[in-house]
């Protein structure tokens, strides 16, 4: 109790929102009865003029509702009943016949935006972030802001808000007629004041929204464009902002009532269903590893890149834009002035969509040095080498570095495939080396895996969580071995798809099942992207370690011989022409005649059991903790669907004695790759599941 | 006891004629960078520093006090102060000596010191009359008299002001900087083939210099997005006498010799040096590379603006007990031929001496030791820059030939001269 103050003073109501024992005010269940009470409380009082809401903490205003409390969510009538009753008291603040005015003074997020929706005034301060952030994680505005923002902020702002997730600044809020004044927090004491008396004395005039494209029949060109847009940047199966955008524009200039039920019908439909959960789970599972770590007193921030290759720009570009010295070093002053001129090209697209000054491009640029020998590297604490994987070229580069770096300074490899136990062998301080894997493209991929030798201090790896962490990036620690977690779960699958393509189906068809099933893109055009020549490395590393487990499919050698390599050389599984992307025609000549009737199932089974059982042997051998981090490995490193809640919760959800049985057909047919493991046969044996966590909503 | 002055180490870009390599680098990125690589290399921390002084003639428009937009491009924290210093072409010494002067005043120890321009980035100006249109426009408040305004309008306010011209243009003696050293030539009759004699050796000088990488240790290649950039690039190499002599004289194009091939050249570049005492530089134990005994600034008619570095370097050899005998290398800026063979006539004229000075001849130059890498004629002449490029040099001439003292001096546009006597560093 006691998280919202009701202070009386001149017949004016004050709502300070202060939630107890929390950094941030949530809108919780608690929060929400409370300041229904308060409400009543004011309605009786009829001394009072206006009622003022605020937030009692610095910088937020209310940073939106208890994801807990919608993951624990399982009855959809529960749901109804909630929203119903969250809804009356919105109505209940937007019905008062006093005016109400809310300041918003930091961070204003979902519910916390919906509260502010239903007050007569908006009044922000500068420094606030206005967002609907609901469809990040899966779902829409379900306190009303389907209905209220549109009437607020006009359709398009609305739309725009709403189903994108994005966060806008006190000046954008101002301008979409969000907010009716502006001002820094430190003219709060007289604006405030001044804004306060003159909506006593009826001086405030409502701000008009209308738009000659909101009335009828543009409209409908909106609502198209809006879908469009939002096919474009996000798959259908991501179903909260198709929602939102089916109820708006259902109820849009319609009756208010009936557009809160159809909210509330839609979200507590949406609400309970697994497809939410998973997704809250995964930003749980974001929060989990972005804490994975103790601050230091004095984080890495001077760095140095050895190798300016494609990997290597991605990286310095992600440095110089979170760090404070970048060096960076290659042999060649070419390939630096090559690195340089993408990493503009990164920055402009930053610049382009406006989250970074041109001032501040120009600086993160000065933050790069460079060198082509390795002067100036003394005050470095923290290096990583992107050269191309040659075991011999790397362990030179680590005794040169050596010779220059302090002792303290931490040795980094990002090889995605050579033992990093290997590498540290001549390695004078191997307490702090280890290996620090990105993903392509670096500069976008969230995951980093992060990898200790045997001998790589505890402290070392603390401090290089702390900087991956730093520089916006969720790294998971994971066990030394060929192609660690990702590459080892995901060169099987590429593999296999080759093997299908072999006998039966067709390259179109495979990828389409993979796609439709919510890969982000097929394993062939995925293949064309990373590069054939890349992919086949990887799978003869792992092909080397895992032997017939991991066999390479003819396909894939006979393009690594043919040199074509994807899109990269135009010609890999597809030809490339522009915009134009076909099948390629000579691969006809790698596969059988005699083509075998495959069904989709099929195919989606040889692909996705084959990684459930490398998943499975991973942690049979403790190369990752727990089920989780494989689950949030496959979502951030490969695009596994999230909404399906990762590789081994869509396997816990396909069952495993299914999965057992099916393995165990396949090896017959297909030979030993198959072979279900040990711990997937143990598991299945007694019954079990995959120990994908605690989940406040697994009954 | 003064506290013995030295130069931890110093670096410089290569130079580029302005409009070429280094044009679309402004002097702030320029000097960034080898600002934060001298930095690095010396593995001193930024914080370190007392402050960052620094040379800049045309002090470029979006970078009002240059020096501090350099200091926080290159990472020094926002509590390190800096501020820019301007001496013409000797802004790049003042720097050096106004940090001496705050090191003797109990100021500080630790300084980074240098110069820079960018002379491809002066920029182009409107006439006056075309700014009054502009104002004009500007505060006009009705429709009308805008439009009458505007019909006063003249195809000829287009017209540029090139601001570099009046840079190079001396406002007390009314001439521009190639007219005083006509003024020179005529003065101590110095032919149009002498002049293009000591170009040419200056060419062929800082062309066997870059052929053995001599200069590699004092430059830092310039990579940018937009250029990469290695060796200084006003070098001609295979000068010859029949391509100098074909060249028209350019300041008085007929009666005169100054031509744009024996003159120094207008370029970009930038150097930057770490200063501090002896005592500083062991605490914080740091190699050091030289030592500076002394410097003089003079002033003289602005017309005979280059004869500065005679009368600054026999200032200097006064106040320093020094002799041209004890001086192992010169670097002295070639602004012109004709002014730096006029230099080198009056350092051995006794009667010009006893005029000028009432003394004895200075002595004879020996070509053996003077400008021993090219010169500014050769490498070019980032006004701001050459006075820290100079010293530099000298400093590590003496380390590569492992000797003990150098001079560096230059004439200072307007009508003024500098002298530095540098010394190897000795433990």
């Amino acid at each position: 109790m006691n998280n919202i103050r009701l202070i009386i003073q001149n017949s004016i109501a004050t709502l300070e929102i202060d939630c107890k024992n929390e950094k941030v005010n949530i809108l919780s269940l608690q929060v929400l009865n409370e300041l229904d009470e308060k409400l009543n409380e004011i309605i009786q009082n009829k001394s009072i003029k206006l009622l003022l809401i605020k937030s009692g903490k610095k910088n937020t205003f209310i940073a939106g509702a208890d994801i807990k409390e919608i993951q624990a969510f399982n009855n959809e009538e529960e749901v109804l009943g909630l929203l119903e009753k969250g809804h009356s008291i919105f109505n209940k603040l937007e019905n008062l016949v006093i005016p109400s005015v809310v300041y918003i003074n930091g961070a204003c997020m979902g519910g916390g935006l919906e509260l502010a929706l239903a007050c007569t005034h908006r009044v922000i301060s500068t420094q606030s972030k206005l967002a609907f952030p609901e469809v990040k994680l899966g779902f829409f505005p379900g306190l009303g802001g389907t209905q209220r923002a549109p009437r607020v902020m006009g359709l398009i702002n609305a739309l725009d808000l709403i189903l994108s997730g994005k966060s806008i600044d006190a000046k954008k809020a101002y301008r979409i007629q969000l907010a009716d004044a502006i001002f820094d927090e430190g003219q709060k004491e007289f604006k405030l004041k001044a804004f306060i008396n003159d909506v006593l004395n009826h001086k405030i005039k409502k701000r008009k929204t209308f738009s000659l494209l909101e009335s009828w029949p543009l409209r409908e060109i909106v609502f198209k464009k809006a879908l469009k847009s939002l096919e474009r940047k996000v798959s259908k199966n991501f179903k909260g902002p198709y929602i939102a955008l089916d109820i708006i524009k259902k109820t849009y200039q319609k009756d208010f009532k009936q557009g809160l039920e159809l909210e509330a019908k839609e979200f507590s439909k949406l609400a309970v269903s697994k497809e939410a959960k998973y997704m809250i789970e995964l930003f749980f599972m974001f929060e989990k590893y972005n804490k994975n770590f103790t601050k230091t007193k004095e984080p890495l921030s001077k760095v140095s890149i050895l190798g300016c290759g494609v990997m290597g720009q991605g990286i310095i570009w992600l440095f110089s834009k979170y760090l404070k010295e970048v060096r960076i070093k290659d042999i060649s002053l070419d390939y630096i002035q090559g690195a340089l001129k993408k990493i503009a090209k990164l920055y402009d697209f930053a610049l382009k969509n406006r989250s970074l000054s041109k001032t501040q491009v120009d600086f993160n640029m000065n933050k790069i040095s460079y060198t082509k020998d390795f002067k100036g590297m003394q005050d470095i604490e923290f290096a990583i080498e992107v050269i191309f994987e040659n075991e011999k070229v790397k362990k030179q580069a680590y005794k040169e570095l050596e010779e220059v770096l302090n002792p303290d300074a931490i040795i980094a490899s990002n090889t995605s495939s050579i033992s990093i136990e290997t590498l540290s062998q001549n390695i004078k301080n191997k307490k702090n080396f280890l290996g620090v894997h990105f993903f392509n493209p670096a500069n976008l991929m969230p995951l980093v895996e992060v990898i200790p030798s045997s001998h790589t201090s505890k402290k070392t790896i603390n401090r290089v969580l702390e900087l991956l962490v730093s520089c916006g990036k969720t790294p998971i620690v994971v066990g030394d071995c060929a192609g660690f977690v990702v590459n080892r779960i995901l060169l099987p699958y590429l593999n296999e798809a080759a093997f299908i393509l072999k006998d039966s189906s067709s390259i179109t068809q495979i990828d389409k099942v993979l796609k439709d099933f919510g890969m982000p893109m097929g394993p062939f055009i995925l293949a064309d992207t990373v590069g054939i020549d890349v992919g086949y490395e990887v799978s003869k590393i792992l092909n080397k370690a895992y032997g017939k487990r991991m066999p390479i499919s003819d396909i894939l050698i006979k393009l690594h011989e043919l040199k074509l390599f994807g899109r990269k050389t135009q010609e890999g599984f597809y030809t490339y022409e522009g915009k134009k992307i076909l099948e390629n025609q000579s691969i006809e000549s790698m596969i059988n005649e005699n083509r075998k009737d495959i069904t989709n199932d099929e195919i989606l089974d040889r692909c996705l059991l084959i990684m459930i059982n490398e998943a499975a042997r991973c942690l049979e051998e403790n190369i990752v903790q727990d089920a989780n981090t494989i689950n949030f490995a496959m979502i951030t490193g490969t695009g596994f669907p999230p909404y399906k809640g990762g590789l081994l919760s869509y396997a816990n959800d396909l069952g495993l004695e299914y999965i057992v049985k099916t393995l165990k057909k396949l090896q017959e047919e297909q030979g030993i790759r198959f072979k279900p493991c040990k711990l997937l046969l143990a598991l299945e044996k007694n019954n079990q599941n995959f120990n994908t966590g605690d989940t406040l909503w697994k009954v | 006891m003064k506290e013995k002055i030295v130069i931890i180490d110093g670096l410089r870009s290569p130079i580029s004629k302005a409009g070429f390599e280094l044009k679309n680098i402004q002097a702030d990125t320029l000097g960034a960078i080898i600002t934060k690589e001298l930095v690095l290399r010396t593995g001193i921390s930024y914080d370190a520093f007392d402050e960052i002084i620094l040379g800049n003639v045309a002090q470029p428009a979006h970078a009002a006090n240059i020096a501090r937009i350099i200091a926080i491009k290159a990472g020094f924290s926002q509590k390190t102060p800096a501020y820019t210093v301007h001496r013409n072409c000797a802004s790049g010494m003042q720097a050096i000596s106004s940090a001496i002067e705050k090191i003797h005043s109990n100021q500080g120890s630790l300084y980074l010191v240098g110069g820079v321009e960018s002379m491809s980035n002066i920029p182009l100006l409107y006439q006056d009359a075309y700014k009054d249109f502009i104002t004009q426009i500007s505060y006009s408040k009705s429709l009308a008299q805008r439009l009458k305004i505007l019909s006063t309008f003249k195809l000829s306010h287009l017209k540029p002001v090139i601001a570099l011209l009046l840079g190079l243009s001396d406002p007390i003696s009314g001439q521009i900087m190639g007219l005083t050293a006509e003024n020179l030539a005529n003065e101590f009759s110095i032919s149009r083939e002498e002049q293009d004699e000591y170009a040419l050796l200056s060419h062929l000088k800082a062309q066997a210099a870059q052929e053995k990488n001599i200069l590699d240790d004092e430059i830092h290649a310039i990579i940018t997005k937009e250029t990469s950039f290695f060796k200084d690039n006003g070098i001609r190499f295979n000068q010859n006498m029949q391509a100098l002599e074909k060249l028209k004289p350019i300041f008085d194009k007929n009666a005169g010799t100054v031509t744009a091939g024996n003159s120094s050249q207008i370029s970009d570049g930038a150097c930057m040096l770490i200063l501090s005492t002896q005592k500083k530089a062991k605490e914080l134990g740091l190699k050091v590379l030289g030592v500076i005994k002394g410097y003089t600034y003079v002033g003289l008619e602005a017309k005979r603006m280059g004869l500065g570095p005679i009368y600054a370097t026999k200032k200097l050899f006064d106040k320093t007990g020094t002799s041209l005998k004890d001086i192992d290398i010169i670097e002295l800026n070639e602004a012109f031929s004709a002014q730096s063979l006029a230099n080198i006539k009056a350092f051995n004229s006794n009667s010009f001496c006893k005029k000028t000075f009432n003394s004895p001849a200075l002595g004879e130059i020996n070509p053996d030791i003077l400008n021993v890498n090219g010169g500014a004629i050769a490498l070019g002449h980032p006004v701001g820059m050459s006075g820290a490029r100079i010293v530099l040099t000298a400093l590590k001439q003496l380390k590569r030939t492992n000797k003990k003292t150098a001079l560096a001096t230059l004439c200072v546009g307007g009508g003024q001269g500098a002298a530095f006597l540098l010394e190897a560093y000795d433990e």
